[in-house]
């Protein structure tokens, strides 16, 4: 029944396969063992069980390890044989890109989440101390569910999780290619990795986004344990540390999915409202309510019950997130070209979804009647009261996202038949806007008051020389840029507030202890980003149109404005200037370095008096003319320290199908003659008996000659053209050779063999409307701002984590 | 009245009046006949790209000029009219959503999304927008 087949390779199929099956068992081992450890009553009982735990949980990592390093070197070697190498990789991919084949696939990007699940429990285990076994319980059970999306066997007829190792001719059962048992010659290449995911951000921002999501379980698994031992007495210290990593490195892994929309996709900007950022950004905005709300309990005992739940809610949303973005549930909704994985990873999901919830609620309401609350209220005037209200803020703001992202959820439990906003921008700006003014108020002002108890007045006084100076910074920006509309004014005023109040505080308050300002510089740094996200949006403008000043999202417009928005595109044709705003613009050529075809735009810029040229400058957007997905466009970017002017490509012209009628034209030279073409000139400088130029592939038996022509245009001597003629077993051949730029194309006709050298040489240059292409320009005003506030933010946070670390030991 | 449970009461209604508040933005799939009820409303309908009648796309002539036929769900063609350039592939689309509103005698849409049929595995999607 089965033939042999050839040329398989199958043991690093079978070593992963194995290790798969052990990392999953061990999972199961070490919750066990942890589980019994954090029951026994014995301490001899709980430090056997303990060990039996940890030993296991190491084998469970190492073995997620080997799995890794099993699938890489069947993806690096090109194993066809294999289904997942087959389906993401290609031999033509570079290997800076084999990591991103990881991601790309559904059993891959599971493989890295374990992976950083597993490191990150590998620390804990070591230094939890009395916490180690009830929170690697829990992260041990995590894995232990999250471990069986990639074991692929059969339980009760029922397929659990699907294998990375499965072969190409099991899940392509019946294709006739696999009668053959030399199959694997006639599979010469894989489908390759989706363009977009060629990108360096590719390569560092998915693993930095999955190390935040595998850092929101090291929380909740310290929630679980709180609440199971109820004990939360040691319990805050190593729960806040963590809840800060994870706050820092899924904030960064958020933005880095910004950087990467902002710089590879064509839809112009690094946040769309999109469903799968969305999905991303929720886990992340509880995260840092439920890290505010224990620091509140750190001081006053307050909101503990909150923080527990915040944490809980956190994880639930990463399981949840996981749900929309990787079952197809969201369909027509999300423009990212995530995968439907079936009806099977849809249930593994939602069983999942359901354990958390129930066990999370049963130790809740079970055990956090133990959680004893002050009895008296809070005061008013402290820092805990507004920090709480804060943190209910980024709640609203996660129920509002969520609850629109949910929609194709809403429609499949409710049979409804809701479709998501027409515009995204608009629908989500219009809460979320006023979500960030609050925010960013309670950001600037509630440092100055202290837990417990604060004296109001001094605050008043306190924040006087904010003010003014909010009101100067506010005035000269709103002037400067034009800032003239009630949410985007708001939002100005309170950003800067935001900004100059976390300084003022750093300046007045505690300028020795260079470890306490985290918390500052993180809102220092998340005013600064929602001053940049005003500044680039409100006055992004589409300059190929010549528009200025076009808001984009932050109001409603009527569909006849939309309509003029849209027509945006500008068309050049090759070699003939076109006036763009301040800047001509002149589409110069195209080459490929394939997979790309880059478009080469020249930017020049003149003063408009005197007509002296102020800046010159070439832009290269690149569009990938995918036979799978069609036209992928990704722009380039000229960057000034105050904007950023992007450009990309929306409409290229297929030069194969325009007929080209034109006749060549045929002159005689001799060395040191010229040629004149449209744009310049050639000049023939003799036979080369020595043909160097790259597309010609020698043959044994060969007689080649080339000739070389320099080309000379107004800027002088620019590049250089080499037909080659060759005779190959008695058969005359000339090769062409092209000056991509001129769209200009040259071979030699005829060697004449006579004294004096010369040649017959064939030229052609077709019109330039036979060559087009159409683009679009966007100014973003102050994206570096954004930028930096990002970096800040990122950096604040870390050095509040450093503090918390210090201070567990 | 305990200051938590009135923070507990103005979240509720906060958040109860935000969703309320965005059921307008809501809009459901429908077809041209209940966009043409309505002008100048913005609606998504799905359809199908009709494939025997001319589509318009010269970008030397216009470059934001795209006018193509769409069948909805009922049966009904109309002429749609895109201010911006021919997403590639339409001719292979299988299904077509748009947005926009109808205005004149065609409807004007402001995004596309295709919905090709994809030598990959599984479906892939494109936006076209502006």
């Amino acid at each position: 029944m089965n033939p042999t087949f050839q040329g398989e390779h199958l043991l690093p199929g079978q070593i992963g396969h194995f290790l798969v099956l052990l990392s999953f068992i061990s999972s199961l081992v070490a919750t066990i063992a942890y589980i019994f450890s954090a029951q026994a009553k014995l301490l001899t009982n709980q430090e056997d069980w303990r060990k039996l735990g940890r030993v296991s949980f190491f084998v469970h990592f190492a073995s997620i390890l080997g799995v890794f390093v099993s699938l890489f070197y069947i993806i690096f070697t090109h194993r066809f044989e294999y289904h997942y190498a087959w389906s993401h990789s290609s031999t033509v991919l570079p290997f800076k890109y084999l990591l991103s084949c990881f991601w790309e696939g559904q059993e891959g990007s599971f493989l890295l989440w374990l992976i950083w699940h597993g490191l990150l429990g590998c620390i804990v285990a070591v230094n939890a101390k009395k916490w180690e076994a009830p929170v690697m319980a829990a992260v041990s059970g995590v894995q232990l569910i999250l471990g069986a999306t990639i074991i692929g066997l059969y339980f009760f007829g029922e397929k659990i999780g699907s294998s990375p190792f499965a072969l190409l001719r099991h899940q392509m059962q019946g294709a006739p290619i696999f009668q053959q048992p030399n199959y694997l010659e006639f599979i010469k290449d894989g489908n390759g990795l989706n363009p977009l995911l060629q990108n360096y951000w590719m390569v560092i921002h998915p693993p930095i986004l999955f190390m935040g999501f595998a850092a929101t379980l090291i929380p909740f698994a310290y929630t679980i344990a709180g609440l199971w031992k109820k004990d939360f007495t040691d319990w805050v210290k190593p729960t806040l540390s963590w809840g800060l990593f994870g706050v820092a490195v899924l904030g960064l892994g958020i933005c880095m999915g910004g950087a990467w929309a902002y710089e590879s996709l064509s839809f112009g900007g690094y946040w769309a409202w999109d469903p799968v950022e969305n999905a991303s950004l929720v886990p992340w905005l509880t995260l840092v309510a439920g890290v505010h709300t224990l620091n509140i309990y750190k001081h006053s005992k307050f909101s503990l019950k909150t923080t527990l739940l915040f944490f809980i809610l956190t994880f639930f949303l990463i399981i949840y997130s996981t749900y929309l973005t990787r079952t197809g549930i969201l369909g027509d909704t999300s423009v990212h070209a995530f995968t439907g994985e079936g009806a099977s990873l849809s249930i593994h999901l939602i069983g999942f979804l359901i354990i958390i919830a129930i066990i999370s609620f049963w130790l809740f309401f079970k055990n956090s009647k133990a959680i004893a609350s002050p009895q008296k209220e809070e005061a008013t005037w402290t820092r805990e009261f507004w920090m709480y209200i804060g943190s209910l803020v980024l709640l609203i703001s996660a129920i509002q996202i969520t609850f629109t992202t949910s929609i194709p959820v809403w429609n499949k439990m409710f049979g409804l038949k809701l479709a998501p906003p027409a515009d995204p921008m608009y629908h989500y700006n219009r809460i979320q806007i006023w979500i960030a003014v609050v925010l960013a108020v309670l950001i600037g002002i509630t440092q100055f008051f202290k837990y417990k108890n604060t004296e109001i007045k001094k605050v008043v006084k306190d924040q006087i020389a904010t003010l003014i100076i909010t009101t100067i910074i506010s005035l000269i920006i709103g002037f400067h840029q034009h800032i003239n509309q009630i949410q985007a004014i708001f939002i100005m005023v309170t950003a800067v507030y935001a900004v100059v109040a976390n300084i003022g505080y750093l300046i007045k308050i505690k300028v020795k202890e260079v470890t306490k300002w985290g918390a500052s510089i993180a809102h220092f740094g998340f005013g600064l980003m929602l001053l940049g996200i005003l500044l680039s949006s409100f006055n992004k403008h589409v300059i190929s149109k010549n528009k200025l000043n076009i808001d984009l999202g932050l109001q409603g417009k009527t569909d006849q404005e939309t309509h003029q928005e849209n027509q945006q595109n500008i068309l050049l044709f090759r070699n003939t200037p076109a006036e763009m705003s301040d800047y001509t613009l002149t589409y110069l050529g195209d080459s490929v370095v394939a997979p790309n075809h880059f478009y080469k735009i020249q930017y020049t810029k003149f003063d408009k008096q005197t007509n002296k040229q102020l800046e010159k400058f070439i832009l290269y957007p690149l569009a990938q003319i995918n036979p799978k997905m069609g036209l992928i466009s990704s722009p380039d970017n000229k960057k000034y320290w105050d904007r950023d002017v992007f450009t990309y490509v929306t409409k290229t012209l297929d030069k194969s199908s325009v007929p080209d009628t034109m006749q060549y034209t045929k002159q005689t030279v001799k060395p040191n003659d010229t040629l004149y073409f449209k744009n310049g000139y050639l000049i023939y400088r003799g036979i080369n008996k020595n043909v160097s130029n790259p597309n010609y592939i020698p043959e044994q038996g060969d007689i080649a000659l080339s000739t070389q022509l320099d080309e000379y245009n107004l800027d002088g001597k620019t590049n250089t053209v080499e037909p080659v003629y060759f005779i190959r077993g008695n058969m005359q051949n000339r090769l062409e050779d092209t000056l991509h730029d001129y769209n200009l194309y040259v071979r030699i006709a005829k060697i004449n063999m006579d004294k004096e050298n010369t040649v017959d040489i064939e030229f052609k240059q077709p019109a330039a409307e036979n060559d087009y292409v159409v683009m679009k320009a966007i100014v973003f005003p102050h994206i570096n701002i954004l930028g930096i506030g990002t970096v800040i933010m990122t950096l604040g946070s870390i050095l509040a984590l450093f503090r918390r670390l210090k201070q567990t030991k | 009245m305990k200051k938590s449970s009135v923070i507990a009461l103005v979240l509720i209604a906060v958040c109860l009046s935000v969703i309320l508040s965005l059921v307008g933005d809501f809009s459901q799939d429908t077809t041209f006949a209940t966009a043409m009820d309505k002008p100048n409303k913005s609606f998504q309908i799905v359809g199908t790209l009709d494939t025997l009648q001319p589509m318009e796309y010269d970008a030397i002539k216009d470059p934001n000029h795209f006018a193509f036929f769409v069948k909805d769900k009922e049966g009904m063609t109309k002429r749609v009219v895109f201010k911006g350039t021919k997403p590639m592939d339409f001719e292979r689309s299988e299904s077509v959503t748009l947005t926009g509103s109808y205005v004149g005698d065609a409807f004007q849409c402001t995004k596309i999304l295709t919905k090709c049929p994809s030598k990959y595995k599984n479906d892939k999607e494109f936006v076209a927008s502006k």
